[in-house]
C-alpha cells in the first residue's frame, strides 16, 4: 500500500476521531415561529484561511417534516448552515462528514454507474449520500473543489475535505452552498440543506451600503412529501411563517431605517417576487446586486423576482414610526403544467426605536481590508469581446404513456432529446478562450430556471429584444410557452476564457425536481 | 501464573486496533461500485410497503400509495422511487403522521389544494385528512 493510499484510507480513523465532538445525526431545533428573525451564524477567516468542520445530519420533526442540516460547532453550541464569509484570495478549508443514519428512506437508490473518476467515497447514490456545490463561485470543477459529477460522500464515511482558494477577481456578493447529488438534490435542499457564502468587498463597488446594517436572509421551502401535490411552507432563516393561521416571524428596524439586505432563494422550485410593503403599499427597493454580482448602478424597483437559486442584494427601508411593514412574496404564474407558487408573508417588519440586530456592513476586522483596491470586476468586458461560437438550446417536457413519468429535457438544438445520465459524455465541448452566445428557449408549458456552474453569463436579450440592463447572472428565468405563438427565450453570453474553470461541469434547470430527473447535461471545457 | 498488564499498554493496543479498523473502513468505502443504468420504469417496490391502496397524479406522473400492516403510508413514484412516508401514532405525534385510530387508508385524491387521504375506521367512520395530518371532516355511519 502506497503512503498516499494509506493516508487516504486512514481518513476514516483520523477524521472520525477529530470530528467526534461535532458529529450528530440529529438536527438542532429550528427557530420558533413568531420570534425575531436571526441572521445565520457567520464564520470568518483567520489569517487568510477559513477552516470549518460541517456534518450533514437528518432528522424528522414533530410534524413529520424531514430536516437535512449542516451542523457546525460554534462556541455557543451547534448551529445550522452558518454563513461562510470570505475575502478574495482567502482559502476555504471545509471538512464535510455525512452522518445521516441509515433509515427506511435511504432505500431510495439511484442505480447509476459511476461517472468516471471516483472522488470521495464512490458507491451508489442514495438519498443519504451527499456532496457540495458552491453555487455561483468561479472556482475549478475538480475534486475537492466544485466537482459534483464524480464527488459522492456516503453516510458514516470519514469527512471529506474541500480546499478552495477564492479567486482574487471573484465578484463580491452573496453566493450559496448546497448538496448536488443527482437524483436526490431536491430531498436534501427541501429539508433545509443550504447556506450562504459571502465574498466580502461589496462596499467598494456600491459605496452606498457603507454604514448600513446588514441582514442575510435565506428563503427555504419545504414540502412534507416533495413529489406529492400538497401545501408547502416557506421559511426565513428557518423560521416558518404560519400566517394566516399563526404567528409570523418579525424583523425589527428603526423607524425609516435603511438596511442592506442580502436575500438568497434557496427554495426547491419557488420563483419569488419579493416586496416590502409599508402600510400596505410596495416600498422602493434599491437593488445593488444580482446573483452576487454588483450592478453597474443602483436600480430602484418595487419588486424583485428571484428565480430558484438566485440572489438579490438591496437596500430596504423600514416603516415609519407608527407604521407597519411586511416582507412578502407575491404569487407567480409558472404555467399550465407548472407548480403553484403562492403569495406568502415572510415576516412582519416592526418599527422599533433602538433596534439593534444586524451586523454593520462595514468590514469587520476579518473582512476584506479597505487597503485592497477595487479591482476591475470579472466579466465586465463581456459586451465587446469577440464571440467564437453561437448555440441554441431548449427546455422541453414529454409525458410518457398514460401514466408517465414526465421526462424533463434540456437539449442542444440538433441533438437528440435525452435525460441526464451521470456517465454520459458532455453534450457541449468547447475550449478555454471561447466566448459563446447561447439562445435558450422554453418549449414546455411550465417556467424553467437555467443555471450553469463555474461562470456567470451576461443577459443579452429576452424574447429577441435587447435586455436593457445586461445583468450578469448565474440563473435566469425563461417563462413557459402558452401553447401558441413563439417560445419565450433568452440570449446569454458565456465566457470560458478563465483557464481555471477548465474541466467538465453542469448546466441545468434549477427547479430541483427537474434537475434530479435529468433536465441537466455536461459541458466540457478543454484546456 | 498471572500476567499483569498495566492500563497504558491496553489503551495503546485499543487505539491501534481502532485506528486499523478505521483504515479498513476507509479502504472499503473508497471502492467504487459500478452498476447498470436503470430505465425510468425499472424500479422495485419492497413487499414490506404493504398493499397498494391508491394511485394519484404526482409531480412526475402517476404516484402509488401503499399502506403496510402497521398503517404506515408510503408514496412511491412510477419510477420506483420512494417519495416519502406518513407515520401512524397512538396518542401524540412525535414525527407527524396520522392517528392509528383512523383505521385503514382507503383512497387518496389530488384536488386543487393538494393531496387528500380518506380513512375508514373499524366503526365505518370515514375521515378526510390532509397529508400534513389535519382532519378536514368526517362522515359517521348509522
Amino acid at each position: 500500500m502506497s503512503l498516499m493510499r494509506f493516508s487516504n484510507d486512514c481518513r476514516a480513523a483520523v477524521l472520525l476521531l477529530a470530528l467526534s465532538s461535532v458529529v450528530s445525526a440529529q438536527c438542532p431545533p429550528r427557530p420558533v415561529s413568531g420570534t425575531e428573525v436571526q441572521d445565520p451564524y457567520a464564520i470568518t477567516p483567520q489569517n487568510g484561511t477559513l477552516q470549518a468542520d460541517f456534518s450533514l445530519g437528518e432528522s424528522v420533526d414533530q410534524k413529520g417534516y424531514t430536516h437535512y442540516c449542516y451542523q457546525y460547532q460554534a462556541p455557543s453550541g451547534v448551529v445550522e448552515a452558518p454563513t461562510l464569509r470570505l475575502n478574495r484570495g482567502d482559502q476555504l478549508q471545509l471538512n464535510l462528514a455525512d452522518v445521516i443514519q441509515d433509515n427506511d428512506a435511504s432505500r431510495m437508490e439511484m442505480r447509476h454507474a459511476a461517472a468516471g473518476a471516483v472522488c470521495g467515497d464512490g458507491g451508489i447514490a442514495t438519498v443519504s449520500s451527499t456532496n457540495l456545490h458552491f453555487h455561483g463561485m468561479p472556482i475549478p470543477p475538480v475534486c475537492h473543489q466544485d466537482d459534483v459529477i464524480d464527488t459522492l460522500l456516503q453516510p458514516g464515511a470519514p469527512a471529506f475535505n474541500f480546499n478552495i482558494q477564492i479567486p482574487s477577481d471573484t465578484p463580491p456578493g452573496l453566493y450559496w452552498y448546497h448538496p448536488h447529488v443527482h437524483g436526490f438534490t431536491e430531498f436534501q435542499v427541501n429539508g433545509g440543506a443550504a447556506g450562504a457564502l459571502i465574498v466580502n468587498g461589496m462596499e467598494k463597488y456600491r459605496p452606498e451600503i457603507k454604514g448600513l446594517k446588514e441582514h442575510v436572509f435565506i428563503v427555504r421551502q419545504q414540502y412534507l412529501v416533495p413529489w406529492i401535490p400538497g401545501p408547502y411552507q416557506l421559511s426565513l432563516n428557518y423560521q416558518v411563517s404560519l400566517f394566516p393561521n399563526g404567528n409570523s416571524p418579525f424583523i425589527n428596524m428603526k423607524p425609516g431605517e435603511r438596511q442592506f439586505w442580502r436575500v438568497a432563494n434557496a427554495t426547491i422550485q419557488d420563483f419569488l417576487p419579493i416586496e416590502i410593503d409599508i402600510n400596505g403599499k410596495a416600498e422602493k427597493l434599491e437593488l445593488i446586486a444580482l446573483d452576487g454580482y454588483p450592478l453597474a448602478k443602483t436600480r430602484e424597483v418595487k419588486s424583485i423576482t428571484i428565480p430558484p437559486a438566485g440572489r438579490a442584494e438591496f437596500i430596504a427601508t423600514g416603516p415609519p414610526a407608527g407604521g407597519f411593514g411586511e416582507f412578502v412574496v407575491g404569487p407567480y404564474d409558472t404555467g399550465p403544467t407548472g407548480n403553484p407558487d403562492l403569495s406568502a408573508l415572510l415576516a412582519v417588519i416592526n418599527p422599533v426605536s433602538g433596534a439593534e440586530n444586524a451586523r454593520p456592513s462595514q468590514p469587520l476586522s476579518s473582512d476584506d481590508t479597505s487597503s485592497q483596491p477595487a479591482v476591475r470586476l470579472k466579466w465586465s468586458d463581456l459586451e465587446n469581446v469577440h464571440v467564437t461560437t453561437v448555440r441554441k438550446l431548449f427546455f422541453s417536457e414529454e409525458f410518457g404513456g398514460t401514466n408517465g413519468p414526465i421526462q424533463f429535457y434540456i437539449t442542444v438544438d440538433g441533438q437528440q432529446q435525452k435525460v441526464f445520465e451521470p456517465n454520459e459524455k458532455p453534450v457541449i465541448r468547447t475550449k478555454v478562450g471561447a466566448v459563446e452566445d447561447w439562445t435558450i428557449e422554453n418549449r414546455a408549458l411550465e417556467t424553467h430556471a437555467f443555471h450553469i456552474h463555474q461562470i456567470h453569463f451576461k443577459l443579452l436579450e429576452v424574447d429577441g429584444k435587447p435586455a436593457p440592463d445586461g445583468d450578469m447572472l448565474d440563473t435566469v428565468t425563461i417563462p413557459y410557452w402558452s401553447g401558441k405563438g413563439p417560445y419565450h427565450s433568452v440570449k446569454v453570453r458565456m465566457d470560458f476564457r478563465d483557464p481555471t474553470i477548465a474541466g467538465t461541469f453542469l448546466f441545468h434547470c434549477h427547479i430541483l425536481l427537474h434537475e434530479d430527473l435529468g433536465m441537466m447535461h455536461k459541458i466540457e471545457v478543454d484546456p | 501464573m498471572t500476567i499483569h498488564i498495566g492500563n497504558k499498554p491496553l489503551l495503546t493496543a485499543a487505539a491501534v486496533m481502532l485506528f486499523a479498523a478505521g483504515c479498513m473502513v476507509g479502504a472499503h468505502l473508497r471502492a467504487p461500485q459500478v452498476v447498470r443504468a436503470a430505465s425510468p420504469n425499472d424500479g422495485v417496490v419492497p413487499k414490506s410497503y404493504g398493499h397498494l391502496v391508491s394511485a394519484i397524479a404526482d409531480r412526475i406522473g402517476t404516484g402509488l400509495v401503499f399502506e403496510d400492516q402497521s398503517g404506515v403510508i408510503r408514496f412511491v413514484s412510477i419510477t420506483g422511487m420512494k417519495e416519502g412516508q406518513l407515520n401512524r401514532y397512538d396518542q401524540t405525534p412525535t414525527k407527524g403522521g396520522i392517528p392509528k385510530s383512523y383505521g385503514h387508508l382507503v383512497a387518496a385524491v389530488v384536488n386543487g389544494k393538494g393531496t387528500g387521504l380518506i380513512f375508514e375506521d373499524s366503526d365505518g367512520v370515514i375521515r378526510f385528512v390532509t397529508i400534513t395530518g389535519e382532519t378536514e371532516g368526517e362522515l359517521r355511519r348509522e
